[in-house]
Formats: structure tokens, C-alpha cells, sequence
């Protein structure tokens, strides 16, 4: 909302303050000057000057000399280019040496050879409006030479801004539809002064004749209609006080009569209308719900369908406006309309809100509305629209209808002094409470030490139970006087589970408290990761549903059904995700594009799958993953090679991950196959024997689907059993105190062995001064047949006991040599193997 | 020969050889010295076989003349040798030399994500007070993320938190706030816990983003008001954001708070002096809190005239972007490693 600052000083005294002071005094009340746009006009050197004589330019066909008193005693000679000046005009002169801002300063030139000593100025270039047709007229009256700020007032209508600088951007609260007003701000503003609010001019209602022309179905909807009626309006360009204090709160100027109505609605706060009683089929107003298949053509010119949730102002026929929301253009004021109907009125706040919501139609009247707006304040709305009225036209107001059906009263409540020291922590007397509300307009009834009893004032919505007059204390005290303390408190919350369900939905509501180990292992995981090198991404938890067809998801799998975004904000955002994986391969396709030579990220994220529950209400279950992806290669130092990564990077890393989890994951390559990933190049991580999730190389159809280059890396695991878990303490072991023996080995072996083919032949046989043994060397080439391949392996032999210095001994080259010969034998006719 | 004389030929030959020892130049030409002098038909050894000429009583006094000198040669022996390694040590140090300059051998190294990071910041200050981290669902019910918290049905309040909605009929959850309404349902007071979690709003530009992060904080207890909101939340600001930081409580409006506070630091870019950060106010918005409303705690089975407590809701995002000067809230979500890359420490 916009609020000019001229405006406020109009309607409150504000002693010297300047506007900055002022912004923050009404932030610090709760409406939050957002932007304040400081004083736009550039009206210091600017002085008033008259139109003497006015001749042709001898080179130029727009062009004018005009010869300008601007009471010097002498004419100044400036050469002017706006149309349709005439000599006797008042206008502002910028003498020479006037700054019209933006570093544009008045010299001395010459204009197709004619010399010009000055400049008259438009609106527009005053930055006082939008007009920039010709020069600013100026009240003929005004003395010449005198500053221009000085004669803006002069004949103007009082108590109205003549012009309007210092423009506040005010973020207002919803709970405040009283202060969606000049009028409303400048009663927040004279509380935090101390000050009055000024008198505005208006008409006396009581002059106008009643009649009956208007009917209310439903006080809900409707509390309160005027009708005011007018004849012999003339509708024409609003005078330029009217026009500018519309444009500055953001609207455009029409014609007088509309923008009168927008005039009252930014500065009382009450959103007006205007017929052209004319066009209305039954001269009259009737308030009631719209009947199905009924349409209007709004004012907007687009057509609306209604319904019975609708309130619309009828004519006794047809519905020419939607209640609150918009007019209708068939009954719309234009510039041959003489006679005119107003609307002050209101309307019931969430039938307006359905409605524009609806409809799509959001208004200034419906922004109010929908916030609420006070009855009680009608009338004074419609005096003052009336007195605006008869400053921009001759016409008579010809009747009123007034039905007021459901009032408005003040609400009264009780404020008990302790709950408010209970609830502030600052104990206020009852006079001091006093002092804070009843400048905002609460009433005491009466007052004792213990509790005032009040009165709410009528534009109050907001405020209906005691714990909202002590908000209000608040305010009054203001919020950043209260001092900070620390609460005496136990050192640790019992957070003891409620013995009965309190739970009043379907829902599942369960223990919410996050177990701290639980949080230690994420944390612990996240920086193993981290400390390999990986960085640690987050995606938008949504899917393009085309996601998992580009992934190769099967068809049937939970993957495949994601939930549904039922208002999404684009296709690409419209379900919940089922995998971190594309995502993860999205961000991979992007930094490819950015020129990056490796890629090794790893998100921890929730996935989404649907559920019903056994009360069938379906839910959408959450559940916790890690994505890892390794791509590229790492980039070549100094002192040595650059390296691909391989999917043994990504497998290293999972179980290294594990390990600072002190978890050991199971790699199953048996285990059946996810379609995303390369047949060949996947296996399983398993926990306790139970899959957890899959890594491998991508499918080279995802990887194309995606635009990758591959080879990429993936894997994708659930967390919730790793987090879960609770490994055992470690316990150390005895240091040996005998040496160990070693033996390494190399076999020839088919191709098709594996690793695991081997280790699982080594445990069978496992001798018991087998210590530990490792595989460090692999060679499929030139120098082994095809086929096969080379498998070496280094042996650490030591005697079982050997912590112990009794029982221990070193072992003998024999004992070393018979053991070895046992793993060589048993390989050689279980794998059939050679010694190489 | 008679022994004054054999004894003066020994000690002649003690002095040459260790005078030939010590101006020895190298290892080879000691390994030649030390052949000539001790070894087995070596000069020392020769006189022993004087020994057999010699009387009965003279024999062990040669021998004993023999050995003194044997024993001095064989000590200057050592002694250069010692001195000669040393010395070659040292040549060899000079034709040894690495240029430092060269960068050193670093293990990759990752980023935690900026947001994470501030979020366990936070959560730390917090756990360190005593209070308990809470969760809730992303996908809640109208229930628990409006009704509950006292926004009334069809009120403007709704348009602050412009809402996904999903097949099923819930919606995404549009603030943390909901964990308050979960937490009360399940414990009893007294009640502090922290609510960490992803928030989503229909919402889309450069600082605001349909998916973000916030942690909400519930804090129910006898005798809590607004001073004690205002003593934990400075603790907080103070640990976050330095020991001196000060901060501001301005009048706000949350259904489900009342009152209702903005929270503002003291710009911790300019100290109060006007900077672009602060838009020349000296102050930086960092949070929103309040008191829990009496609808709020009576939703919770909480007598309000009992028990009273605070709430506040923080966005990470927010922090995160003021703390590190990130302009763009997109940057988080895109993996960029541009982006990601700077925050490796």
C-alpha cells in the first residue's frame, strides 16, 4: 500500500518531524515502511511566473519566445516547446542556476538561434504528476516571483494535499484492514506522537432528503448499503489535486467521479462505487446472491460467470456489479453520464474473498473488504465523498438510502493488569494501560487495580479476546523497550509422551523427538563423504514426471507413482520425487555444460511414495536416501597421472562412508538388477542381509536420455536401517608379540573368477595361522592367455596366539610353508588355477 | 733387539701412523692405511714377532707396548673414519634440494552445503539450551498446518503462504510451524524443541524459493513472557552472529502468535553505520517469533492460563545467503560446483 506523507500531514499533526522519522515511528507501531521513496519533486528553485507575451519562433514551427514575469521587475525571454500556452497563464519558472534534479541543472542556451533564459515547466518535469501535456497551470492569484511550494495550496479545496512527495511503501499485515488507508495510518501515527487527528471538510448528510431505493437480502452478506443520488454531475478530467493524489497511491486517473470513489478508498479506507443511474433497468439497488447461470460483463471488460456463493448489487433485474469485487461496465460512469448513484457499503469479508478468488478478480475494494471493513465509518466516507464531489462539479445530491441492517458494535472485554505482566514480563498500572489504548480508541468503562473493562473500537477486527488488547499494550509500550531475560528452567525437558491419543484428526500423528545418535550417524556420515572429497549437494524435492521414464524406472516399480502436485507451478515441478537420481543427473548435465572436467557430489534427501493407511486414508511416506555420484576424472598433478574414476571410486567410497559408521555393508553383484543402472557394472549394498540400495555404472540408455557423457557413477542408498543401527562398542585386541611371516602368490585363473569365488575358496581352507591376506595385483594382457587372468596376493602368516608369551611362538618356515601350500592347493583344484 | 729400542720404534711408528691417519682423504685410502697398520701382516703385528727374542720377563711388557699402540691406532682409526662419514653426510646434504614452492600433495577435499552447515549451527545453539531437535511430515493436512495454528478458514492470513496442494488432498507444508501442533499432541508440557525441516510456497524468483528450509522453535514452560523470548533469541543472535550482537523486537503479525515479533540484528556488516546489506537501516530482519496464541495452546490440550510459551521460525535460507552474501536462493539447488567448490574448507 501506498501512503504519501503529504497526505498524512494533512490529516494529523506531526509537529517538525521529518518523513524518514515519521517511517519509522509507523514501523515501529507494526505497519512496515518497506520503500520510502524520498521527496521526488525538485520544486526548491522553482518560482511562479506569468505568460506575458508569446510569439512565434522564426525557425521553428513548435516552438514559442514567450516573454515571462517572474517578478524581477524585468521580462525574462525563454524559449518553450509545449502547445496551446496562452499569454496570462500562471506557470513554475526554473530560473537559470535551478536544479530539476538528476544532475540537470538551468543554463543559459540558445535554441535554433534564439536565446532562452530559463525554463517553464510541466508537471511531469516537476516530478509533481504524470501530466506532461503543456506547462502546470497555476492559480492566477499566486504572486509572481514567490516559491512555487508556497502558492500549490492556492485554490485548492482545503484539507486536501495539493501535491504529494515522500511516497511510503507500507507492508501491512492481514490482520490489519484498518489501517488500508491514509486515514488509519495516521491514527497509528498520531498515537506514537502523542498528537490529534485534524478535521476533515465534509457534506452534512443530514441535508439529503431519504428515499427508498435500496434492498439487502441477507444482513450477513450485506450489514450496511448507502445509496446516495446524484443529478447534473459533470463527468470530466479530474482537477490536478484529485488526479495527483490518485496516481500517487498507484491508480490511474479516470474521470472525477471514479476517481473520487478511489480518493475516499485511500483515504478513509472505505471502497466506494459509482453507477450511472441511468443505465440502471429499475432505478434502483437491490444486495442479494446471484442466481446460477447468471453473467456480467465487468468493468474490466471480461465476462464472469456467477454462482449462489456471489453477492452481487442488482438493479432491481440484473446484476450490474460483483459485491466488493468489481462494477459492472454496463452501468458504468463516462463522460455522458449526468446522474449517478453512490455505494458506500459493506460486504460480508470471506464471501468477497471466495469470490475474487474465484473469479481471479483481485481489487483495491476486494483487497478491503476481504480484510474488513467498518461499518460504523460509512457515513463519514460518504460526507467526505460528497464535499470532494461538489469541488470538481456542479450537482445535486438528490437522495440518500441508508440501510444499515446489522450493526456494528463495539465489542467489550475484560484486561486483567497481572496477565499482562504474566504474559509481558513488565508490570504496567492500570493508567499507563489507559494511556496506550485509548489514543488507538479503546473506551474503559471502568477500572479497578486488578482489571479495566473496555470497549473495542468498531474498526478493530482483529482484536477480540484480552490477549490482543495486551498486543496492543505492547505497541503502546513499544516491543523494543522490553528487556531480555533468561527463564529459570530445568536443565533438561522431560518430554513425557501423553498417556491418551489427543490426536483429533485420521492422521497419523507419532513421537516426533529426533533421536540424538540417530542425528550423530547423519552428521558422522556426511562428513566422511565430505572428507573424501565429495560435495554435498540439495535438489528441489520435486520430479518432472517424464523423470522416470528418462531413468529407466520400470514400469511397475513404486519409483513409477509418484504423488501428484495437484497446483503445480510447472510440469517439471509437478510430482514428488521417488529418487535422488535425476536430480543428481540433472546437476551433472549442467556442470558438464559449466566445462567441468569431474563431477562427485552426494545428496542426503527424502524420497516420496505414496501410502494407504488402514484407515484408508493415503499418505505420502517419507523416506531417507544418499545419492553419490562419481564422474570424470581427477585432475592431473604435478607429480603424477590424471586418473577416470571407475566404479571401484564410487564402491571404495560407499564403504568407506560405512565404515566411519562403523557399519559393514555387504556388496552383493548376484543380487537382481535395477534397469538404471549397466547390467554388468552394478551390485547391491547390503545391511544385515537386506538390500539398502544399488550403485554401479549408469545405463548407457540414461546416460544418453540425460545427455551425459559417460561412464557416470551412481548410487543411490536408503538410510533409515544405517541410521538405525547401533554397532558395538569397539573393542581393541592384544598387541602381538611375534613377528609375522609373509608369502605372496600369484595364480593364473579364468577370466569369469572372481574376487569373491577366490576369497570364499581362502575362508573355506582358511588355515589357522592365516592372519590376514590381501589382493594387490590384477592382469588381464598380452603376457596371460586369453581368457585368463593374474591374480596376485600377499599372505601374513602368525601364530594364533601370539599376543600371549606363553602360548605364542614364532613359526617355523615349515609350519609358514605347509599352511601357504594348504590355500595354493585348495585354489589350484577348486579354481583351477596355476602358479604363475 | 733390546727393548728401550723396540719400545722407541713402536712409538716412532704409533706417531706416523696416526699422523697418515688423520690427513687420510677419503674412505679408500683408510681402508689402505688400516691395512698397512693393523692388519694380519701389518706393521703393529710385524713386532710381535720380536716377541719370541725377548726374555720371559720382557715378553708381556712388549706385548702390553704393543696393544697401547694398537689400541691408539685403531681409536684414531675410528675417530677418522667418523669424521670422513660426517663429512660425506654433509657434501651429500648439498646435492639434495626440493622446490617447496610446489604445491603439496592435498587430499580432495569436499563442501558441506551451505545450508546444512548453517542449520547445524543452529541446531547446536540450540541443543546447547536444552532443547530437543522435532520432526514432522513434509506433506501435512490443513489441520496441522493451518487450522490448528489459528488461521481461521478463508482469511487473507492464508495468502501469506501460498500453498501446493496434493492429489491426495494434503499439501506441502508451507512453514515448520505444523511440528509445534505435533509436538503438543504427543508430549506433555513442559515443551522445547527445535524443528528443523523443508517448507515449500508457490513462490518463485530470486530470493524466494518454492522449496526452502526453516527451523521452528517451541519453547512451552510455567512463567515464560516476552522477556524471556527476547533474553534466548539475543543468546542465540549472540552465538550466531558475535558476542556483541544486538537485536530488535518490532511489532508483526502470525496467527499463531500473540503478540507477534520481527526479530532485527544489528547489521553485522556496517555495525549500525548504513550499508547495502542493511539498506542503510542499521538493521537486518533475521527471524519471526512470538508468544504461542491461547488458541494455539488449547488446540494442544495446554491450559494457556497455566502454561505459557514462546515460538519462532528462522529461515535457513535467509541466514545462510546474509552470512556468506549470496544473492541468488536458486544457487543453493542447482549444484553448481562454481558455486558449490567455494565452500571447501
Amino acid at each position: 500500500m501506498l501512503i504519501s506523507w503529504k497526505w498524512l500531514q494533512n490529516m494529523v499533526e506531526t509537529g517538525g518531524i521529518t518523513a524518514a522519522e515519521a517511517a519509522a515511528k509507523i514501523t515501529a507501531r507494526g505497519l512496515e515502511v518497506e520503500g520510502h521513496e524520498p521527496d521526488p519533486t525538485v520544486i526548491g528553485d522553482i518560482r511562479v511566473a506569468k505568460l506575458i507575451k508569446i510569439a512565434e519562433h522564426p525557425n521553428s514551427d513548435h516552438l514559442h519566445l514567450v516573454d515571462a514575469d517572474a517578478g524581477t521587475g524585468e521580462l525574462i525571454r525563454v524559449v518553450c516547446g509545449a502547445p496551446g500556452i496562452e499569454e496570462g497563464w500562471v506557470v513554475p519558472f526554473a530560473p537559470i542556476g535551478a536544479n530539476l534534479g538528476g544532475g540537470f541543472k538551468i543554463k543559459k542556451s540558445k535554441l535554433r538561434g534564439e536565446e532562452s533564459f530559463g525554463m517553464l515547466c510541466s508537471e511531469k518535469e516537476l516530478g509533481l504528476g504524470s501530466d506532461n501535456e503543456t506547462l502546470m497551470r497555476l492559480d492566477t492569484n499566486a504572486p509572481l516571483g514567490a516559491p512555487l511550494a508556497d502558492v500549490m495550496s492556492l485554490g485548492m479545496p482545503e484539507t486536501v494535499a495539493p501535491y504529494h512527495t515522500d511516497i511510503f511503501e507500507v507492508g501491512l499485515t492481514p490482520d490489519r484492514g484498518d489501517c488500508l488507508s491514509h486515514f488509519g495510518v495516521a491514527r497509528e501515527l498520531a498515537a506514537a506522537l502523542d498528537s490529534k487527528m485534524k478535521d476533515l471538510a465534509c457534506y452534512d448528510l443530514s441535508l439529503i432528503e431519504k428515499e427508498d431505493f435500496v434492498s439487502i437480502e441477507s444482513a450477513e452478506d450485506c450489514p450496511r448499503y448507502m445509496g446516495i443520488r446524484i443529478s447534473n454531475v459533470k463527468v470530466g478530467k479530474s482537477p490536478a489535486w484529485l488526479r495527483r493524489a490518485v496516481e500517487a497511491c498507484g491508480a490511474r486517473s479516470i474521470n472525477n467521479i471514479v476517481d473520487i470513489t478511489n480518493f475516499v478508498c485511500f483515504e478513509l479506507g472505505h471502497p466506494m462505487h459509482a453507477f450511472d443511474a441511468d443505465k440502471l433497468a429499475a432505478k434502483k439497488i437491490a444486495v442479494r446472491r446471484a442466481r446460477a447461470g447468471e453473467k456480467i460483463y465487468a468493468i474490466n471488460h471480461e465476462t464472469y460467470d456467477l454462482n449462489d456463493t456471489d453477492i452481487v448489487i442488482t438493479d432491481g433485474v440484473k446484476p450490474v456489479a460483483v459485491a466488493g469485487v468489481m462494477g459492472g461496465a454496463d452501468t458504468e460512469v463516462d463522460e455522458n453520464t449526468r446522474n449517478i448513484i453512490f455505494e458506500i457499503a459493506t460486504f460480508h469479508p470471506s464471501r468477497v474473498r471466495k469470490t475474487s478468488k474465484r473469479l481471479g478478480l483481485h481489487s483495491e475494494s476486494s483487497h478491503r473488504y476481504e480484510r474488513f471493513v467498518d461499518a460504523c465509518g460509512i457515513s463519514r466516507a460518504a460526507a467526505r465523498a460528497l464535499w470532494l464531489l461538489l469541488q470538481t462539479t456542479d450537482a445535486s445530491i438528490e437522495a440518500i438510502d441508508d440501510r444499515y441492517v446489522a450493526k456494528n458494535e463495539p465489542l467489550s472485554l475484560v484486561l486483567r493488569t497481572k496477565r499482562v505482566t504474566d504474559v509481558l514480563g513488565v508490570a504496567f498500572t492500570g493508567a499507563e494501560l489507559k494511556r496506550y489504548l485509548e489514543p488507538i480508541g479503546f473506551v474503559s468503562e471502568n477500572w479497578d487495580a486488578d482489571a479495566i473493562a473496555l470497549k473495542v473500537p468498531t474498526w478493530r477486527s482483529d482484536i477480540t479476546r484480552e490477549i490482543d488488547i495486551i498486543e496492543e499494550v505492547c505497541r503502546g509500550y513499544g516491543f523494543d523497550n522490553f528487556p531480555a531475560n533468561l527463564p529459570d528452567v530445568s536443565m533438561k525437558c522431560p518430554h513425557k509422551l501423553h498417556a491418551q491419543n489427543l490426536n483429533p484428526t485420521k492422521y497419523p500423528v507419532s513421537p516426533n523427538l529426533y533421536d540424538r545418535a540417530e542425528r550423530n550417524r547423519l552428521h558422522a556420515l556426511r562428513s566422511a563423504l565430505i572428507g573424501m572429497g565429495l560435495d554435498e549437494c540439495m535438489h528441489y524435492t520435486f520430479m518432472d514426471p517424464a523423470d522416470p521414464r528418462k531413468c529407466n524406472f520400470s514400469e511397475d516399480s513404486a519409483e513409477n507413482h509418484p504423488m501428484r502436485i495437484a497446483n503445480p507451478m510447472s510440469v517439471e515441478h509437478s510430482t514428488m520425487r521417488t529418487s535422488l537420481v535425476p536430480s543428481m543427473l540433472e546437476a551433472l548435465q549442467k556442470n558438464m555444460s559449466n566445462q567441468q572436467k569431474s563431477c562427485t557430489l552426494f545428496e542426503v534427501g527424502e524420497v516420496f511414495f505414496p501410502s494407504t493407511k488402514e484407515n484408508g486414508v493415503t499418505c505420502l511416506d517419507e523416506f531417507q536416501r544418499l545419492c553419490i555420484l562419481f564422474w570424470g576424472e581427477s585432475g592431473k598433478p604435478w607429480y603424477g597421472l590424471s586418473r577416470k574414476y571407475d566404479v571401484y571410486d564410487l564402491k571404495g567410497c560407499i564403504e568407506s562412508a560405512m565404515h566411519a559408521l562403523e557399519l559393514n555393508v555387504g556388496i552383493d553383484q548376484k543380487a537382481s538388477l535395477v534397469p538404471w543402472l549397466h547390467d554388468g557394472i552394478q551390485a547391491a549394498v547390503c545391511v544385515n542381509g537386506n538390500i539398502v540400495g544399488h550403485f554401479g555404472e549408469l545405463h548407457p540408455l540414461v546416460v544418453k536420455n540425460y545427455d551425459l557423457t559417460g561412464p557416470v557413477y551412481v548410487a543411490e542408498i536408503d538410510l533409515s536401517s544405517i541410521l538405525a543401527a547401533h554397532p558395538d562398542l569397539l573393542r581393541m585386541s592384544p598387541l602381538a608379540r611375534f613377528h609375522f611371516s609373509q608369502r605372496d602368490l600369484s595364480i593364473t585363473v579364468k577370466s569369469d573368477v572372481s574376487c569373491r569365488d577366490i576369497a570364499e575358496v581362502i575362508e573355506a581352507v582358511r588355515p589357522a595361522y592365516l592372519e590376514s591376506w590381501q589382493l594387490f595385483d590384477v592382469y588381464r594382457g598380452k603376457q596371460i592367455r586369453e581368457g585368463f587372468q593374474s591374480v596376485s596376493m600377499t599372505f601374513r602368516y602368525r601364530h594364533p596366539d601370539a599376543h600371549d608369551a606363553e602360548k605364542g611362538r614364532p613359526l617355523s618356515d615349515e609350519e609358514v610353508t605347509k599352511a601357504h601350500q594348504t590355500i595354493v592347493d585348495a585354489l589350484n583344484a577348486r579354481l583351477g588355477s596355476e602358479l604363475r | 733387539m733390546p727393548s728401550d729400542l723396540v719400545w722407541s720404534k713402536l712409538q716412532e711408528l704409533r706417531d706416523n701412523a696416526l699422523s697418515a691417519i688423520a690427513s687420510a682423504s677419503d674412505e679408500n685410502a683408510l681402508t689402505t692405511l688400516q691395512k698397512k697398520y693393523l692388519g694380519k701382516k701389518g706393521e703393529v703385528q710385524a713386532y710381535m714377532q720380536h716377541m719370541k727374542e725377548l726374555s720371559a720377563e720382557e715378553r708381556p711388557k712388549l706385548g702390553a707396548l704393543v696393544n697401547e699402540v694398537r689400541d691408539r691406532i685403531e681409536a684414531r682409526f675410528a675417530e677418522t673414519e667418523k669424521k670422513l662419514a660426517d663429512a660425506r653426510l654433509m657434501a651429500d646434504l648439498k646435492l639434495r634440494h626440493e622446490d617447496l614452492s610446489l604445491p603439496g600433495r592435498i587430499p580432495n577435499r569436499g563442501a558441506e552445503h551451505p545450508l546444512q552447515e548453517t542449520q547445524r549451527e543452529i541446531e547446536d545453539i540450540f541443543l546447547s539450551m536444552g532443547f530437543e531437535i522435532a520432526r514432522g511430515p513434509q506433506s501435512e493436512w490443513d489441520y496441522f498446518n493451518f487450522e490448528a495454528l489459528n488461521f481461521p478458514a478463508d482469511h487473507p492470513a492464508r495468502d501469506m503462504q501460498d500453498t501446493l496442494m496434493l492429489e491426495n488432498g494434503s499439501l506441502l507444508r508451507t512453514h515448520t510451524s505444523p511440528v509445534q501442533v505435533r509436538t503438543m499432541l504427543c508430549y506433555e508440557p513442559p515443551i522445547r524443541i527445535i524443528a528443523p525441516g523443508t517448507v515449500y510456497r508457490r513462490d518463485d524468483d530470486v530470493t524466494h524459493s518454492p522449496v526452502f528450509h526453516q527451523i521452528e522453535g517451541l519453547h512451552i514452560e510455567k512463567g515464560l513472557n516476552l522477556t524471556h523470548l527476547r533474553g534466548i533469541l539475543q543468546l542465540f543472535a549472540q552465538s550466531m552472529f558475535g558476542k556483541d550482537t544486538k537485536i530488535r523486537l518490532r511489532p508483526s503479525f502470525f496467527p499463531f502468535t500473540e503478540p507477534s515479533v520481527e526479530v532485527d540484528i544489528a547489521c553485522i556488516f556496517c555495525h549500525q553505520k548504513g550499508c547495502r546489506m542493511c539498506k542503510g537501516c542499521g538493521w537486518i530482519e533475521i527471524l519471526g517469533a512470538g508468544m504461542v496464541d491461547p488458541n494455539v495452546l488449547r488446540e494442544g490440550h495446554i491450559d494457556p492460563e497455566v502454561w505459557s510459551g514462546w515460538a519462532f521460525g528462522v529461515g535457513i535460507e535467509r541466514v545462510a545467503m546474509l552470512l556468506h552474501g549470496i544473492t541468488d536462493i536458486r544457487l543453493f539447488f542447482e549444484s553448481d560446483l562454481r558455486f558449490l567448490s567455494q565452500f571447501r574448507v
